[in-house]
């Protein structure tokens, strides 16, 4: 059944034997190496000695509490953007040195620092771990903190599935990681090119890394799609009826059908080659009945859907986040709505404007050129609806609001640059030129902007304190001139015939705009450390940075209506919706005192390993299938069966606080709204009725 | 689940309720009727190429609106509209996706593949 | 396009407070079922993307066997009566626990989960046939998208069995708890959605193949 491999290969080591024949003597690699191992061990220390293990292990590993899962979610996408962004600065300085016969070369490579194949894994990496290891788990957290308060549920419909998905979301990224020391990484690019990745082509075990990290991270976010689906179908507060949903669960809903839809395609398509690489199969293969362009289709028939799947949320926090800063109503509600679902159902009619180059009839291109460019028609509409919100409003140029702005101009341009990409004529010029990979950053970059935005927008709801806007300015302003000094040089040079993934710069004449690039990502490092400096500050001040339940003053939908930070049950009691913007309702009258005229007892779930359990056994079983270390690959699965039947077992997996407990911790938090947990979301430790049950 | 259930026995939920052997057996009669005549229809070679995998197709069709009627029991009751409508705004996914797909191979091995090598 | 602050209570509820003491309590059996429903959708997924591959691989023979070699359709047609007697098995099971019958759920139980095995001992042998034909997945396109769909298939069934076996367990362990009956609710989705599986395997796979 298997197929025949090259040697080394013993049942007990699998195809470890190979790490022997490479050699460890990349300078960069020791550096990557001691970053994550230094960095690893002040952590640890830091935990030893500032006595934070137990906290660490109830509050945050085992934990089930939608608002820490969702912060997680946020801190491994932010790790994840970090090791991005290294590969970024290793691809723009490489392209800078590499240029004409007469480049310099250092450390083994013929031109610039870094040889074609390691260039290739460099890039690789980069585009996988920012789309689904940086990006996704950042929107996923959002959506996780957010969509529960938003609509006043206590939880998620399924908190455990929901810790389930955030362990295997870090397996993937652990998966990631590990390839950076143990073996290597795909080199074929993040799309995975066919027939690049077949074992004939790539017989080491990099691509096997991307396959399963892949999967793994893929299920966690299918997963986590049924989740946030049902919560937002089963568990609104009474009164929050379909029109009343905040804007931001409604791109949520958008999104999440997007996500439980598409990623099982990707599943088959990776899960296809993962047959022909482990099986023998030719589905992919470049002979005997293999199709290559197949495996581009089912990857494009996922990944244009995920390419909005990204970008819906963020137009949810664009739509969040204007009216807050412009004190009106979100302008054209139920046209956002309309426009948020039409977009999730023709982005899922265009996905061969990946490869209108394939060679297929002109109907199917013309087909496919038309629906790419409807989907202009709702993101028109959202434009001119913000538009409209800010018109004549009272603008307040927060943090939130710069970017939130700044997104739209990304989304412009983007935009329009999308719409030469659709047809046809153009796209045989350009494509694969990095004009494509201009206009794709640009249109990620909407999303990383209405992300920061949303992070600062939120952060005090969270956190219980502001970021500071100082140094929050700071970090929009360098990141936004990086930005504009990366990617206008980039639209530049695709016009001017260069082509994406390149090692080796022929042209002298693209030199100068290669080294404004290279400027562009010195600032952007100016920004990352804006951005620590703001955290830095905002954390250390934040006693003087405290504020109430409505941030901002002028926020407007429901999760606004409860103590910042969030108390670990959310709301003290259900609130009853009144109204589309409930807090905007509830202010306007003057009924914004939070304290209810009773309390009630609060049902609400236990803690438990056993997701981390789960996470654990799926990191074994991913290595054990790259290295193909069978009996290890087996263990890995039958202990994540066991783990689910053990936990199937398990009777005593809810607690209550009782009335008075609530109460007492209302009226504590009222008399001393400030509790020192700079750390801790949910402000409250949880009680010790809250600890993991035995069973469980 | 944070909250305590509405329905204090569990065999009192109406999903439970809504179980039925009637219903169950003339789902499973039914639709092994449809693939029968399907089988038969095969096997005898009664319609052309095309008419034949449209009639067959149309059978399929048939059985799994059985089954999703009763098997499933889905309908537009209150406990399973959401359960309706996921199915009706995901059924057009899977049709574009295939027959998208299938279309665009098609126009494809037209241009680009020897006709009968089976390559 | 609207430019009000609110929409009034009067479309909404009756209450007058701003809290609500009662807790209303989200019916967490029919949560369950409804999210395992979009789950089971999001699986179809998987096999909408293999059925789209089977409309072109069905003629990447690459000079091996073809489609009209190597199925039988009566064999499968028995498969079918097979499997649809396990899933209609198992929803008699549901209409046992309807009626709180203990005895009468898990001996409809295991007739489904004899049936399931029967099922995939049949397609097993259908496999090793084909093996001794040389039919195997790695021989042509056709074949490896032909062995994937079925044997994806089967590898559901062989999931159901395992679920059922430990749902056969906890009825005997726990009797009809909130949480088990939520499973069996589930369970029987999954069943049935095995049939509905199976019809489009049938028809676009077995029964495609007899066509001339
Ligand atoms: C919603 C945000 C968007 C994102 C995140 C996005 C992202 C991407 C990505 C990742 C790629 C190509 C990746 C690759 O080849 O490796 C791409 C290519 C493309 N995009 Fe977008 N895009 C977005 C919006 C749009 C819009 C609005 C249009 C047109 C109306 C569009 C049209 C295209 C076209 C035609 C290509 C193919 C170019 C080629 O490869 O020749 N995109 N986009
Ligand atoms: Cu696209």
């Amino acid at each position: 059944m298997l197929v025949h491999l090259p040697p080394p290969w013993n049942p007990i080591f699998g195809r470890l034997g190979l790490i022997l024949h490479y050699r460890y003597n990349n300078p960069m690699i020791f550096f990557a190496f001691e970053l994550v191992f230094v960095g690893a061990a002040i952590l640890l220390f830091w935990l030893t000695c500032t006595r934070r293990w137990h906290t660490l292990w109830r509050d945050w590993l085992t934990t089930v509490d939608h608002k820490k899962i969702g912060v997680m979610y946020i801190v491994i996408g932010l790790v994840m953007l970090f090791r991005g962004f290294f590969d970024a600065l290793m691809i723009r300085t490489q392209q800078a040195m590499a240029v004409g016969p007469t480049a310099v070369s250092f450390l083994g490579a013929a031109h610039g620092y870094l040889p074609p194949f390691h260039l290739d894994q460099v890039f690789t990496a980069h585009g996988t771990i920012m789309i689904l290891l940086a990006v996704t788990p950042i929107l996923v957290g959002l959506m996780n903190l957010i969509v529960p308060l938003q609509i006043g549920a206590r939880d998620m419909a399924y908190p455990y599935l929901n810790a389930v998905g955030l362990w295997l979301t870090a397996t993937a990224a652990a998966l990631v990681m590990i390839a950076l020391f143990i073996g290597d990484f795909s080199h074929a690019g993040w799309v995975g090119l066919t027939p690049l990745t077949e074992l004939a082509y790539s017989p080491g075990p990099g691509v096997d890394y991307w396959i399963w990290a892949v999967q793994i991270g893929g299920l966690g976010t299918t997963l986590g799609a049924v989740n946030l689906l049902a919560t937002i179908i089963k568990m609104r507060a009474p009164g929050m009826t379909w029109p009343r949903l905040p804007i931001f669960t409604w791109t949520s809903v958008a999104t999440n059908i997007i996500a439980l839809t598409s990623f099982p395609v990707l599943t088959a398509a990776v899960g296809m080659l993962a047959l022909d690489r482990y099986v023998g199969t030719h589905f992919f293969t470049a002979g005997l009945g293999g199709d290559l362009m197949m495996y581009t289709n089912l990857f494009w028939t996922w990944g244009h859907p995920e390419v909005y799947f990204l970008v819906l949320p963020a137009f949810g926090m664009i739509s969040e986040i204007i009216p807050t800063f412009s004190e009106k109503p979100l302008f054209g509600y139920t046209t956002m709505v309309l426009a948020s679902m039409a977009i999730a159902g023709v982005s899922w009619s265009v996905w061969l404007h990946h490869f209108f180059t394939m060679g297929a009839s002109p109907g199917v291109n013309t087909y496919f050129s038309i629906a790419t460019m409807l989907v202009g028609i709702p993101t028109g509409v959202k434009v001119f609806n913000w538009l409209f919100t800010m018109y004549r409003g009272k603008l307040h140029f927060e943090t939130p609001m710069l970017w939130a702005v700044g997104a739209i101009f990304l989304l412009i341009s983007g935009g329009m640059t999308g719409m030469m990409l659709a047809v046809p004529a153009i796209n045989y010029i350009v494509h694969n030129s990095v004009f494509v990979v201009a206009h794709f950053h640009n249109m990620i970059l909407v999303i990383v902007y209405a992300t920061f935005g949303a992070v600062t927008f939120w952060f005090p709801k969270v956190f219980g304190f502001k970021l500071d806007g100082r140094y929050g300015r700071r970090f929009f302003w360098s990141f936004t001139a990086g930005s504009l000094l990366v990617f206008v040089p980039m639209y530049l040079l695709g016009l001017m015939g260069m082509t994406r993934r390149l090692d080796y710069i022929a042209h002298p004449a693209w030199y100068p705009l290669l080294l404004i690039q290279v400027v562009g990502i010195g600032i952007y490092i100016l920004s990352v450390i804006y951005f620590l400096g703001m955290l830095a500050v905002s954390i250390n001040r934040r006693e003087t940075r405290r504020v109430g339940a409505d941030a901002w003053g002028s926020a407007r939908s429901l999760e606004w209506a409860t103590r910042s930070p969030v108390p670990f049950y959310n709301f003290a009691v259900t609130p009853v919706v009144h109204a589309r913007d409930e807090w905007a309702w509830r202010r306007e009258r003057g009924l914004t005192d939070l304290r209810p005229e009773r309390y009630v007892d609060i049902h609400l779930p236990r803690n438990t390993v056993v997701p981390l359990v789960i996470g654990a056994f799926s990191l074994v079983f991913g290595f054990a299938m790259v290295w193909r270390i069978w009996w290890m690959a087996a263990c890995g699965l039958v202990g994540v069966i066991a783990a689910v039947i053990i936990r199937s077992f398990a009777r005593d997996t809810d607690y209550v606080v009782p009335a008075e407990e609530v109460r007492r911790l209302e009226e504590a938090a009222a008399r001393a709204p400030r509790p020192d947990t700079a750390t801790a979301a949910a402000g409250a430790t949880l009680p010790p009725h809250a600890q993991p049950s035995v069973r469980s | 689940m944070t909250s305590t259930s509405t329905h204090p026995n569990p065999l009192d939920h109406p999903e439970v309720r809504a179980a039925g052997a009637g219903r169950y057996a003339l789902g499973y009669l039914l639709s092994l009727g449809l693939m029968f005549v399907a089988t038969a229809l095969v096997l005898d070679h009664a319609l052309s190429g095309v008419g034949l995998l449209a009639a067959t197709a149309g059978l399929a069709l048939a059985a799994i609106l059985v089954q999703f009627r009763f098997l499933f029991g889905l309908d537009l009751s209150e406990g399973q509209v959401w359960q309706t409508t996921a199915l009706v705004l995901t059924v057009p996914l899977f049709i574009l996706m295939i027959v998208l797909t299938v279309w665009m191979f098609h126009t494809l091995a037209l241009h680009t593949h020897f006709p009968g090598t089976g390559m | 396009m609207t430019m009000k602050t609110t929409d009034d209570t009067a479309t909404g509820q009756a209450t007058g407070g701003l809290w609500a003491f009662e807790d209303r309590g989200h019916d967490p059996v029919s949560t369950r079922t409804l999210g395992f429903w979009l789950y089971l959708l999001s699986d179809a997924m998987i096999f909408a993307a293999l059925f789209a591959a089977w409309g072109v691989y069905l003629h990447n023979t690459a000079g091996g066997p073809t489609i009209h070699g190597i199925v039988h359709p009566l064999y499968a047609f028995a498969e079918t009566a097979v499997l649809f007697t396990g899933v209609f098995a198992y929803g008699l099971a549901m209409s046992a626990v309807k009626r709180a019958w203990r005895g009468g759920a898990l001996l409809a139980m295991a007739a489904a989960l004899g049936f399931g095995a029967w099922f995939l001992g049949m397609e097993i042998h259908e496999f090793s046939g084909l093996a001794a034909l040389g039919a195997v997945p790695e021989r042509s396109g056709f074949l490896s998208a032909y062995w994937t769909i079925i044997a994806l298939h089967g590898a559901h069934i062989a999931l159901a069995l395992l679920w059922t076996g430990l749902m056969l367990v906890q009825v005997l362990w726990s009797g009809f708890t909130e949480k088990v009956v939520y499973r069996l609710l589930n369970l029987r989705l999954f069943w049935h959605y095995q049939a509905v599986i199976w019809v489009c395997v049938y028809v676009f796979v077995y029964l495609r193949g007899a066509m001339r």
